[in-house]
């Protein structure tokens, strides 16, 4: 959609994201284009698009760059590739004054309520501030501020006192009064109940769903708490190390996971009830750096479905313990002492010892382990991640794949390879962007 | 699970801040006990009083913070006692640890702390080994190489790959997770029967939260530790307590076993908590949130300090000061409460208080006025 | 277990559950306030509001009435024609009841408090006159100072770039420069009166406030606020204008009376070598110049210009600690 339209209609689509990337370089100054490390890929190729009226969810854990994303949407950072519609108009095109006037649109709410207000103005001409910057209501200015501190639920009296003079929550609705003093059609918001006590979050997300059907908001709500996303969204988005790997509705989502890291994330909220199943423990090890990102699908060093590689010959369960021996070995979480060959083997398959390709790749590997001293763990490790983890598909091609929704209308897209050539898939679209062996 | 050993017992606990603005009541006469091998929880929101009650029991209060009552033994031992003086004020007792003892035999070695966050804890300039292997020879008395070995095991043990190498790292060079591991593996290292741990997973992800999570409850199994849990999160408390003690402005107000305070809860605050927080496993269309702020320790409610957002207010709740007692039937677990309502002055008789909370509707509102309020 | 049933002694409303909202710690008369407790800055403050009274006076009287025609009031002291008037010659006349070879059997009385200088006038009196310049050069010398280096330094600061480095290049080659060379050089250039020296002594003050404003404003522009104000539509001027530099002038703040304190000094310093007040107008720092010729014969005449630059200095000084305390939001008094 490329035609700039005055306005839109709920339910179309407000806001479009086609391919946006954002890459940090390490370093600044002019000696940094000479020695150039390779850049910290915040976001790559992100396509989402945002309708008029809902809120869409943006969930993911620390790292994975959502709040990058919601930063380069609103252009306070400039995005390295990739395009950006507002109401069909491409934000990258737009000139300083054009860009700052478009800003009266789409605003943005910040995580921490206090740092976000300055302490040195009074919270009433901070209500104020977005109003005089775009010319609007003039001279009626104090009243209309007055009239949305209330709106929000603070008491209007206290338009002359200062942000420290609230409460965490109180001062959020600041912000969120100033967020819509313009009247904007889109409010970003970039983990606005994350710093708040768990009674506080829930009036304070009370209320945004309060103002958002008074004045017909679209919230893009970013967060990694899955439960407060379930309760205020309406889509959902799910972010790992800079790339969306999920796009469905709620229900769908929440009922319905398809990829990998989804379902470990549902898997890993506790819920407040002993009675309640523990939460499982599916995903080891750490996030990998953003510097230098996996290969293909991202996620595959740690997921717990990685694909086989399609030139082996192995069932699953012994694929399964492979992938477990391949990761173990390169993490070297285990100790050597006091293991020989035999009890290794023993420990990683104890029930049948693969054979083929696979079983002699296996004995390589344990025999650098066991029988050299000092043990080769890089060897070992380098042989079986090249053997194994870099020639499985999710290794070799970005997935990107609408699967059929089981429980709403939406479309419902997952970024994994599971879904090549099954029954619900859709349709697929595998771009392949790296297909560099990078580390595991 | 837990022995009938009592390790650790405060009783009426009270801790001051003297501010120029007036005295800050910050922990106002709590009791709880803590046995062997069990985790206890102590949830609460911010204001509650749960850091400091934690920082009173090690004696690390600082200026102008004062522990000015109550009495704590740990395995015998007396941490803390206060006896009335001829002027029926209350001074600390001779049967108290002294600071040296307390520093050396006590903190460290018996009761440990981990932070909430591990890069105040963590001294970012020095290697993370070092710091392990220094805090082991203080409180262990080993030398260097016994020391800098058992820190390397204390890694390896608390699942940190190559330990030997990441010995020699500084504390940056570690994500969130790993360095909070660190923290578990230095207060493990000196084999503490009690650990406090203050909110060590609120500023991890979930999925690194609930490796930690396993973690701690596997060292629990090896090691039989104890531990006092501090947390906001009502779900973490479902995962891995035993017991749970519930504070609001600077008093315990519920403590029971873990199931039985979420399925048999007595106290209304309690019952408002769960009923605010969003699930992950069903879709809620609207919270209810607890109305109102917590109001400032420096001038606490009268009566019962919840009444001013309770949805059970009555009047009696302003006047009378519920006492901290045992409600269950015999034959139960002990489930202690401070609540008007289980007490024996008239609340079913007494008229409902005429508050926000209890009024028609508990929609998100701002604090009442204080300024141009007519006075009764 | 029985329970306790107290009757409450406050009168307090069930609404009134929340004690008294915390009161502002921000704006002007919070930082008063602040001052007023603070022993240290009140002394400060009394000190130059002393300073300033006479400066005050001795302003009108020199500029205001002399404009209207009427002469000085002690303009009868100020110069005398030690020629003309032999007889009545009051040079180097000792202060109070002291006595000196120069008049010896005739200690020093109530005309002449402090004494005479090296033409009989009185040092007292010259005190007040040269407390006006004192006083007009600190602040002007340091409010070029601060006015130029703020601008610089918070623009430098909020662009970063190019234009910092550029700016910032520029304000080194002010630092590079000896101090005194510059100034001299000024002012050979220009003219060797109080003016230029003023402006001298300014320029070099500029780069002090560029470097301090500079880094404050590299953190204050980071800052939440900051990016919620741009991400509102505000402009980058009224950013600056209404974030940046109040945000970051807490510090400025300080330093400038600081400053004023060191710049008296240094104004001192330039005329005791000549380089300032022009006689006969009367500045602390000349009058220590010229008292180097008399020092034995009347030691105290150099005792007394430096007991005021003394504590003109020592007033400043104490205020901006003062200041520095009451600005800071760690330091409060909770």
């Amino acid at each position: 959609m490329t035609e700039a339209v005055d306005d839109v209609d709920f339910g179309e689509t407000l806001v479009e994201l086609n391919g946006v990337t954002k890459h940090f370089s390490q370093g600044s100054g002019f000696l940094e284009s000479l020695f150039s490390k390779p850049p910290v890929r915040a976001n790559d190729d992100v396509t989402l698009d945002v309708k008029k009226g809902e809120t869409l969810g943006l969930v993911g854990e620390s790292g994975c760059g959502k709040s990058t994303l919601a930063r380069t949407i609103l252009q306070l950072t400039e995005a390295t590739d990739g395009d950006i519609y507002f109401k069909g108009r491409n934000l990258a095109e737009l000139s300083g004054e054009e860009l700052r006037r478009q800003r009266e649109d789409m605003q943005m709410i910040f995580q921490d309520p206090q740092s976000s207000l300055d302490p040195r103005m009074k919270v009433g001409p901070i209500v104020e501030e977005p109003m005089e910057a775009h010319g609007l209501y003039g001279g009626e200015r104090e009243e209309r501020a007055r009239e949305l501190l209330e709106k929000v639920g603070l008491d209007p009296q206290h338009y002359n006192r200062y942000p420290h003079q609230f409460s965490g929550g109180q001062r959020q609705r600041i912000n969120l009064a100033r967020a819509l003093s313009v009247n904007p059609d889109f409010v970003v918001c970039d983990e606005p109940v994350s710093a708040l006590d768990v009674s506080i979050q829930a009036q304070v997300l009370n209320t945004m769903n309060e103002l958002q059907d008074e004045f017909g908001l679209t919230y893009l709500f970013i967060a990694h708490d899955l439960s407060v996303i379930r309760h205020i969204s309406d889509r959902v988005a799910v972010m790992y190390l800079g790339h969306v790997v999920e796009v469905a509705d709620k229900e769908e989502l929440f009922e319905n996971p398809s990829h990998p890291y989804t379902e470990s994330l549902l898997k890993a909220i506790p819920t407040p009830d002993p009675r309640a199943a523990g939460r499982e423990v599916v995903l080891e090890g750490d996030v990998p750096s953003p510097i230098e990102p996996p290969s293909g699908c991202r996620f595959r060093t740690r997921c717990p479905k990685l694909i086989a590689p399609d030139e082996y010959d192995m069932d699953a369960e012994t694929w399964s313990h492979v992938r477990h021996f391949v990761r173990q070995v390169d993490r070297r979480t285990f100790e050597l002492e006091g293991e020989t060959e035999a009890s290794l083997r023993q420990r990683f398959f104890p029930d049948r010892q693969p054979d083929g390709e696979v079983g002699r790749l296996v004995d390589e590997a344990l025999s650098k382990l066991a029988n050299e001293d000092p043990p080769d763990w890089e060897g070992a490790g380098g042989l079986l991640v090249e053997s194994f983890a870099e020639q499985s598909i999710c290794a070799q091609e970005r997935p990107v794949y609408e699967v059929a929704s089981e429980h709403t209308d939406g479309e419902h897209l997952a970024a994994c390879h599971l879904h090549r050539g099954s029954e619900d898939l859709v349709a697929a679209d595998t771009t392949d962007v790296d297909v560099g062996v990078d580390d595991d | 699970m837990s022995d009938a050993n009592t390790l650790l017992d405060v009783e009426n606990l009270r801790t001051q801040f003297f501010t120029e603005e007036g005295t800050v009541r910050a922990v106002d006469g709590i009791s709880f006990d803590v046995n062997e091998g069990e985790i206890v929880g102590l949830v609460g929101e911010s204001g509650a009083g749960k850091s400091v009650a934690t920082s009173s029991l090690m004696r690390l209060v600082e200026d102008p913070g004062e522990v000015v009552g109550g009495t704590v033994t740990f395995k015998g031992e007396t941490l803390i006692d206060f006896e009335e003086n001829t002027k029926g004020e209350l001074r600390p007792s001779e049967a108290m640890l002294s600071n040296a003892e307390m520093r050396e035999n006590v903190r460290g070695n018996e009761i440990a702390i981990i932070f909430q966050d591990p890069m105040e804890a963590l001294n970012p300039v020095f290697k993370v080994g070092s710091q392990i292997r220094e805090f082991i020879e203080i409180n262990r008395g080993f030398d260097e190489g016994e020391a800098k070995a058992l820190a390397v095991d204390m890694l390896r043990e608390v699942g940190i790959p190559e330990p030997e190498e990441r010995y020699h790292s500084y504390p940056h060079q570690f994500s969130g997770g790993m360095r909070q591991r660190v923290l578990i593996a230095m207060a493990l290292a000196c084999e503490p029967s009690l650990i406090i741990a203050d909110e060590p997973t609120t500023a991890l992800d979930v999925t690194v939260e609930a490796q930690i999570l396993e973690l701690v409850d596997d060292l629990r199994e090896k090691y039989d530790t104890a531990f006092v849990w501090v947390t906001h999160d009502m779900a973490v408390i479902a995962e891995i307590c035993d017991r749970v003690n519930v504070m609001y402005l600077g008093e315990v107000i519920e403590e029971a076993a873990v199931d039985d305070l979420f399925h048999d809860t007595k106290h209304p605050y309690t019952d408002a908590l769960l009923d605010s927080i969003p699930r992950p496993d069903q879709t809620t269309a609207e919270l209810n949130p607890i109305v109102g702020v917590m109001p400032e320790a420096i001038n606490p409610p009268p009566g019962c300090r919840f009444h001013t957002r309770c949805p059970d207010a009555r009047e009696v709740c302003k006047r009378a000061e519920p006492a901290y007692q045992d409600v269950s039937e015999p034959g139960e677990r002990p489930h202690h409460v401070h609540c008007v309502k289980y007490e024996d002055v008239g609340y079913e008789y007494s008229d409902p208080l005429d508050t926000e909370a209890t009024g028609a509707f508990a929609g998100d509102l701002m604090e009442t006025e204080t300024e141009g309020e007519a006075d009764d | 277990m029985s329970t306790t049933i107290e009757e409450d002694a406050q009168e307090s409303d069930v609404e009134d559950a929340t004690a008294g909202e915390p009161e502002a710690r921000v704006g002007l008369r919070y930082t008063l306030s602040q001052l007023k407790r603070d022993p240290t800055a009140k002394v400060g403050g009394y000190i130059i509001a002393f300073f300033a009274v006479i400066a005050t006076v001795a302003f009108i009287d020199t500029n205001v009435l002399a404009w209207v025609g009427h002469k000085y009031w002690f303009a009868e002291t100020f110069w005398v024609n030690p020629v003309r008037d032999p007889a009545t010659t009051q040079i180097l006349r000792p202060p109070l009841s002291l006595t000196n070879d120069l008049h010896p059997g005739a200690p020093g009385d109530w005309n002449h408090v402090l004494g005479t200088d090296h033409r009989g006038r009185d040092i007292l009196v010259r005190l007040f006159y040269g407390t006006r310049i004192a006083m007009m050069v600190g602040i002007v010398a340091t409010g070029i100072g601060t006015v130029m280096g703020v601008v610089v330094g918070a623009v430098a600061g909020y662009y970063g770039g190019w234009v910092d480095d550029a700016l910032m290049r520029a304000v080194e080659v002010l630092y590079a420069i000896p101090f005194l060379v510059l100034v001299i050089a000024f002012m050979v250039a220009f003219g060797r009166n109080l003016l230029f020296a003023m402006i001298g002594v300014g320029i070099r003050t500029i780069p002090v406030f560029a470097r301090l404003i500079r880094s404050e404003v590299l953190s204050v522009r980071e800052e939440d606020y900051v990016e919620a104000a741009r991400a509102s539509g505000v402009t980058n001027r009224k950013l600056i204008q209404r974030h940046v530099i109040p945000n970051s002038f807490a510090p400025v703040l300080v330093q400038a009376t600081l400053q004023i304190g060191i710049n008296i000094l240094v104004i001192a310093g330039l005329s005791f070598l000549g380089f300032g007040a022009q006689p006969p107008t009367a500045s602390w720092g000349q009058m220590l110049s010229v008292s180097r010729g008399y020092m034995l014969p009347a030691p105290w005449f150099s005792v007394w210009p430096g007991l005021a630059i003394l504590l003109a200095v020592i007033g400043f000084n104490l205020l901006g600690d003062g200041l520095r305390d009451a600005l800071d939001p760690r330091i409060q008094n909770r």
